[in-house]
């Protein structure tokens, strides 16, 4: 080693942080070269100086600020944990495998209604089963990451985007994030005005505090709806009583892969089982898969499946269920408090407007519109869980016997 | 605290438990204070920063896995915290960081072997310091960072690529230059000893 293969490693040197080979010939080197010596022991010093620094107090009012901002967070942070609990929920509950964006299919779902796309792969090629929810968990975890810091959840959702709709996009959640992706997710937005069920008041009201940095990202939805495009929108039909607090909600799915001697009389039988269980059906054919899904109520799940399973030979079965009681009512106390905000918002906007304060009542506003989005948003999250804890769904495969397809 | 400690905290926290947080608070607001002041430069900075950091922390506890140990993800989201800021400032230059370097009274000196405790001692350890503060917030922030990690909060090599995000070898080479940098900027002010290196009489070097 010469000086200049030398200098750039005398750092790495003092920290012992060199191959064994390096330390020895930076140590040999050194203890020849003048120069080198010299800079070592400099550097030496001059970590020594460093070190030397002194640990400053933490100041009085560190605390006593911390805590009072920590109050005045907008209840933001169960709102978090639910979305992230939707986010690890839905996949879970499929969608990968008919190859379409989760929200597609939760808008699909909440209509009774299942899109097969010509080129999704057969159930034999991507097994649903627990290998593949694990698979999913791992692809999400390797993207959100140990670290969340809001630059990261923000590449992680690129990555996710570029991978595909089936992959599950992960949204910054730290809102003061340098560049947040807005719309990592967008959540469906519903027509209506929501009108949140009575809950209990979350933790923190927050008058003052900014909206807009807090927002879930709101984008439009028109890719969800485009999913379903050509299906009747209005034929939603489940309508589910608002679920008393801290109820026990399941979300309960079952996969059930089936061998049947003729397919076409399968799916008739099929039909009839979802009218005798005042159930609903969908079937959808392709390149000789039959594809259906099968929802019934919940305690009805096992007399389906036992009578589904007596269709044929089942080769694939897994069953999966989900509590989300606990979303369900943070959900709601959330939008209550969020209602209540707003409520006041609208009547600041018209005190501002009555006292000609024309800035004030358009920024004012515009904070407003922006809740009622976000409220809107999570309105669309707790009725897409109120409904998928109605029914179970049961995703069948069908394969003709003889193996040809 | 152990990270088994950290992690059952933090998964307190993550229920909604204040008073677990509370307690990762206690145990890591002077490290990360410390760590804002010295990217920052000064106590209002720091202060601001590592309340930003813990914000962000409690915020983001939902989408902590467990994967890194919580000093590290906290460490991660402070650092990014205040480089945030400093690169905002640049865009957009404000005083604060201009202003002359405070010192505060009482501090004490974790280590400085070299240095005695009398009165001109006391006086020339403050000037050394004040000296290597104001040179590290004149290296530019992509150094600074590790440097401060390194030396001042003594994280690995590898905790620093962790954190960082950046491969080791670029930590190897902007420590390299932080530290180089450093040197001669208390060379130039004359605040490192003139003589120490010698040769002795079988030629070999040694250090005074």
């Amino acid at each position: 080693m010469n000086c200049d293969t030398v200098g750039p490693l005398l750092a790495a040197y003092l920290d012992n942080e060199l191959s064994e080979a390096e330390q020895t010939a930076v140590r040999r080197h050194t203890s020849r070269c003048a120069a080198c010596a010299r800079a070592l022991s400099e550097i030496k010093y001059t970590i020594t100086a460093m070190r030397s620094l002194p640990e400053v107090d933490v100041p009085a009012d560190f605390r006593p600020r911390l805590r009072q901002r920590l109050a005045e967070l907008p209840a933001t942070r169960a709102a978090d944990i639910a979305a992230r609990e939707l986010r690890r929920v839905r996949p879970r509950r499929t969608w990968a495998w008919w190859g379409l964006p989760s929200t597609a299919v939760a808008a699909a779902l909440m209509l009774g209604i299942v899109l097969f796309p010509a080129g999704s792969p057969a159930v034999v090629d991507e097994p649903e089963g627990p290998a593949a929810v694990a698979r999913q968990e791992g692809q999400s975890d390797a993207t959100t990451g140990g670290v969340a810091d809001p630059a990261d959840a923000a590449d992680a959702a690129d990555a996710g985007a570029m991978s595909g709709g089936a992959a599950e996009p992960v949204e910054p959640t730290a809102p003061d994030g340098p560049t947040p992706e807005p719309g990592a997710e967008p959540p469906p937005r519903p027509g209506a005005d929501p009108t949140p069920a009575p809950a209990p008041q979350p933790n923190a009201p927050a008058p003052q505090q900014p909206v807009a940095n807090h927002d879930v990202p709101v984008t439009d939805p028109p890719a969800a709806a485009d999913g379903v495009g050509g299906f009747d929108v209005g034929v939603a039909g489940i309508t589910t009583p608002a679920a008393p607090l801290a109820e026990h909600l399941e979300v309960v799915r079952a996969d059930v892969a089936l061998q049947v001697a003729d397919t076409a009389a399968a799916a008739q039988d099929l039909q009839e089982l979802a009218a005798a269980l005042e159930g609903q059906v969908e079937i959808e054919e392709s390149e000789g898969l039959w594809r259906a899904v099968l929802r019934v109520a919940p305690e009805h799940l096992d007399a389906a499946l036992d009578a589904v399973a007596a269709l044929g030979a089942v080769t694939a079965q897994d069953q999966s269920s989900q509590d989300v009681g606990w979303q369900v009512s943070q959900l709601r106390a959330e939008l209550a408090g969020l209602q209540e905000r707003r409520t006041r918002l609208v009547e600041e906007v018209a005190a501002a407007r009555s006292a000609n304060n024309v800035d004030t009542a358009a920024g004012l506003e515009a904070e407003s519109d922006a809740l009622a989005e976000r409220m809107a948003a999570m309105q669309e999250e707790l009725d897409f869980l109120e409904r998928a804890t109605a029914r179970a769904t049961i995703n069948l495969q069908l394969a003709p016997a003889d193996g040809t397809r | 605290m152990t990270r088994d400690a950290d992690e059952q905290l933090v998964a307190r926290a993550q229920r909604g438990d204040m008073t677990a947080f509370e307690r990762l608070v206690d145990h890591y607001e002077r490290k990360i204070y410390n760590l804002a002041y010295r990217l920052t430069g000064n106590h209002e900075d720091a202060g601001d920063m590592a309340q930003e950091a813990f914000i962000r922390v409690y915020q983001s506890l939902p989408n902590f896995r467990g994967e890194s140990a919580f000093a590290t993800w906290l460490f991660k989201i402070a650092s990014n915290a205040c480089l945030d800021e400093l690169r905002r400032r640049k865009r957009q230059p404000v005083s604060s960081l201009d202003e002359p370097v405070e010192l505060d009274d009482g501090e004490t000196p974790r280590q400085f072997a070299d240095v005695g405790d009398g009165p001109e001692q006391a006086v020339e350890r403050r000037e050394l310091q004040r000296a290597v503060h104001e040179s590290i917030m004149a290296l530019p922030e992509e150094y600074r960072i590790v440097l401060v990690l390194r030396d001042l909060h003594d994280l690995s090599y590898n905790e620093i690529v962790e954190l960082t995000g950046l491969t080791l070898g670029t930590v190897k080479s902007r420590l390299n230059r932080a530290r180089a940098q450093l040197k001669e900027k208390l060379l130039r002010l004359e605040l490192l000893p003139p003589h120490f290196v010698y040769t002795d009489r079988r030629g070999k070097l040694s250090e005074l």
